[in-house]
């Protein structure tokens, strides 16, 4: 048997794995590597987003009519559709009225609706707060709903309890939200007269009324989503119980608790994280038809609208700020991801 | 019989039906290092796992395991975690796997402190400190705080065996902890053990398929196969004359070189490994053994006392005169 110091400097042969990982961790996210990527991912935006302009307004464009003709209606005729073609800047070339929205979109200014005149940005801050606040309110329901039940069926996979759960989401996951939101409605508002279909005051000015006026429509959100988290939450979890981690765990007799939880949980936290972000942006598409069931002010029903009047620049501008709203959600996501896996950092 | 630190007694397991350990008794002693020897999928790994009491729910255990007079067997999954890590504790083949990679190693050694003790924080640093100097690791404050992906396999080793002894258990099961690892590394982890052993007065099951670092180790060996204890006898006689043609086909293909570091890897022997499912009738390692007789497939043989004071499953142990390995 060796002496301790023959141990010890035998460890100078014993090479630290990654000796730069070790040099980038001490503080979060040391070497700037962080801020980097972020600037990186914000470069990003400029390009997504008149990639995405252009193929909304050229989309738009093919559809036949235009705001003129939906302005004027009857009396469209084809001197009165040039009228109002030049009052809107239509009859320029289309690359010449694209590149003229987009100069002024990148300062900021996105423009005045053709239909109401208004500026498109004031309309927006009215719709936007509404449908934040739908998607906001459904992940938070949704992770409280689905996250405790996406571990209680992985805890009981194989038992008939967590069968139970996954089959039921199963279901979930099958009925589609607008479907759910009408069963939902002639239940709680037709049937019961629980719960208000209609209506929709602003949060600033009635807190108390507006959470009771959203529960149904946020309430097919948070079912459909946790259809599809429970499912992923417990498949990352029954991994991450089965790891090599957690059975060291076991064998040093931490509670089931701990290992649940601060082990096995922790483990699977990046992937739950990712399933969030995208059912984020899933819900953001649900809440067009939501919207419209629900006749709620938001970016969706100014969406449906602006289409069907050919509203140009509002559609432009609405599909900017969706883009925008991807690519922060994304970006937070990574942002989390990083800080949640050491290995990660900082790469 | 009685005064052991284990007895594991007629124990048979099966996972979902299948049997996969017929049988099974053997002990090891308070401050006892033992030896747990055998091809792949003899059954090793789930020896330890059952004495751990860390099977899969869908297996079925009978027989006794005694541990310091607990029996493990009828322990309430409470009674067991609190033994587990604290009287009784395993490491793992994969280190780095076996620890959590998103939590600093420090925490999950402290985590286990918690787990068994009520002792202020500070007191718990401290002692993980002193330990993880112990376990040869350069630094201990600066190591942890760090995460298993900016430390080598073997300091992951070093990190699991100072978690699996924070507790001061009095019994750990190793299973194939240098496998992993580099020649130069499994040498200093052996050593590791060996002192920590002899320090701490720990008794440890060694489990590997490598003769030459459990001779190098251990006191005593038992040699599994096929689910069964077919040889249990101390190392040196095992090494001068085996009871058993299967521990000596296996001394045999490994060629141990006592004086070298570089013990080799099996060469492996002639025939495929019994499947404990099916598996043959008498004596099971009857259809790759030279010695057999017409006896050996009818009688099931009894594992035995031998003429060294050991054990072995063997109807020819008397009459075979198999050589060892020149000392
Ligand atoms: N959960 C399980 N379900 C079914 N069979 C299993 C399970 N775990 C192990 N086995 C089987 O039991 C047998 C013994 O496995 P074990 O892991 O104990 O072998 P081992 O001796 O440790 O081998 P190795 O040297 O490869 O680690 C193998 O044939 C294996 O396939
Ligand atoms: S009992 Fe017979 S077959 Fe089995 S090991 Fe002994 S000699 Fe070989
Ligand atoms: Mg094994």
């Amino acid at each position: 048997m060796r002496t301790d110091t023959e141990e010890v400097t035998g460890l100078a042969d014993e090479p630290v794995a990654d000796p730069p990982a070790a040099n980038r961790r001490r503080g979060r996210f040391a070497a700037g590597g962080m801020p980097r990527f972020v600037l990186r991912r914000l470069l990003l935006f400029v390009p997504t987003a008149v990639g995405a302009g252009l193929l909304t307004f050229l989309l738009v464009k093919i559809i036949p009519g235009g705001p003129a003709y939906a302005r004027l209606g009857e009396e469209a005729t084809p001197e009165a559709i040039a009228v109002v073609d030049k009052q809107l800047g239509l009859d320029r070339p289309v690359v010449e009225q694209f590149t003229s929205w987009l100069g002024r979109a990148l300062t900021g200014d996105l423009g005045e609706s053709f239909q109401t005149g208004q500026p498109v940005s004031n309309l927006i801050a009215l719709a936007l707060p509404v449908t934040l606040e739908l998607v906001l309110l459904a992940i938070i329901g949704t992770i409280v709903v689905a996250v405790p039940l996406g571990v209680y069926a992985a805890k009981r996979a194989g038992r008939r309890s967590g069968r139970w759960v996954r089959t039921v989401s199963g279901v979930g996951l099958a009925v589609p939200d607008f479907f759910l939101a009408l069963v939902l409605i002639s239940v709680f508002s037709v049937g019961l007269g629980l719960l208000p279909r209609l209506g929709y005051p602003r949060f600033t000015e009635d807190p108390l009324g507006n959470l009771y006026h959203v529960v149904l429509p946020v309430l097919p959100m948070i079912l459909g989503g946790s259809a599809i988290v429970i499912r992923q939450v417990s498949a990352a979890m029954v991994d991450a119980l089965a790891s090599d981690h957690t059975r060291t765990a076991r064998a040093m007799g931490l509670p089931e608790r701990v290992i649940t939880w601060r082990y096995a949980f922790r483990a699977a936290l990046p992937t739950v994280l990712n399933v969030v972000a995208l059912l984020a942006l899933g819900q953001l598409g649900v809440t067009l038809v939501l919207e419209k069931i629900f006749v709620l002010p938001g970016m969706g029903s100014a969406l449906v609208n602006a289409i069907g009047v050919r509203d140009y620049t509002l559609i432009l501008g609405i599909v900017l700020v969706y883009v925008l709203i991807a690519l922060v959600v994304n970006l937070v996501v990574d942002i989390i991801s990083g800080l949640v896996s050491p290995a990660s950092r900082g790469a | 019989m009685g005064d052991h630190l284990l007895e594991v007694d007629q124990l048979h397991l099966a996972i979902g039906g299948t049997p996969l350990l017929a049988d099974l008794s053997f002990t090891v002693a308070e401050g006892e290092v033992v030896g747990l020897v055998g091809e792949s999928g003899s059954g090793k790994t789930l020896t330890g796992l059952t004495v751990m009491g860390l099977l899969p729910p869908e297996a079925t255990v009978e027989g006794t395991i005694t541990f310091a007079g607990t029996d493990l067997l009828t322990a309430s999954p409470d009674q067991l975690r609190r033994l587990r890590g604290n009287e009784l504790s395993m490491i793992f083949q994969e280190p780095r796997a076996s620890l959590h990679p998103a939590r600093p190693v420090g925490r999950q050694i402290l985590d286990v402190v918690a787990a068994h003790e009520n002792v202020p924080k500070a007191q718990a640093v401290d002692r993980a400190c002193d330990l993880l100097s112990q376990v040869g690791l350069p630094n201990p404050r600066r190591t942890l705080t760090a995460y298993t992906h900016e430390l080598s396999g073997g300091m992951c080793q070093r990190i699991m065996i100072a978690m699996a002894l924070v507790c001061r258990p009095r019994l750990l099961i190793a299973d194939e902890p240098t496998t992993a690892l580099d020649v130069t590394i499994q040498a200093q982890i052996i050593d590791l053990l060996h002192r920590l052993a002899e320090e701490r007065g720990l008794a440890v099951l060694l489990i590997s398929h490598n003769l030459g670092v459990v001779s190098e180790l251990c006191s005593r060996v038992i040699t599994l196969y096929c689910g069964q204890v077919v040889s249990d006898t101390r190392t040196d006689n095992l090494l001068r004359r085996p009871r058993h043609p299967y521990p000596w086909a296996l001394l045999q293909a490994s060629t141990v070189d006592l004086d070298s570091d570089d013990t080799r890897e099996w060469t492996g022997i002639a025939g495929a490994p019994a499947n404990p499912a099916r598996p043959p009738a008498g004596c099971r390692f009857h259809p790759r053994c030279p010695h057999r007789r017409d006896a050996c497939v009818e009688a099931v043989p009894d594992l035995v006392p031998d003429d060294d004071n050991g054990l072995t499953r063997c109807l020819r142990h008397r009459e075979l005169e198999l050589t060892g390995v020149p000392a």
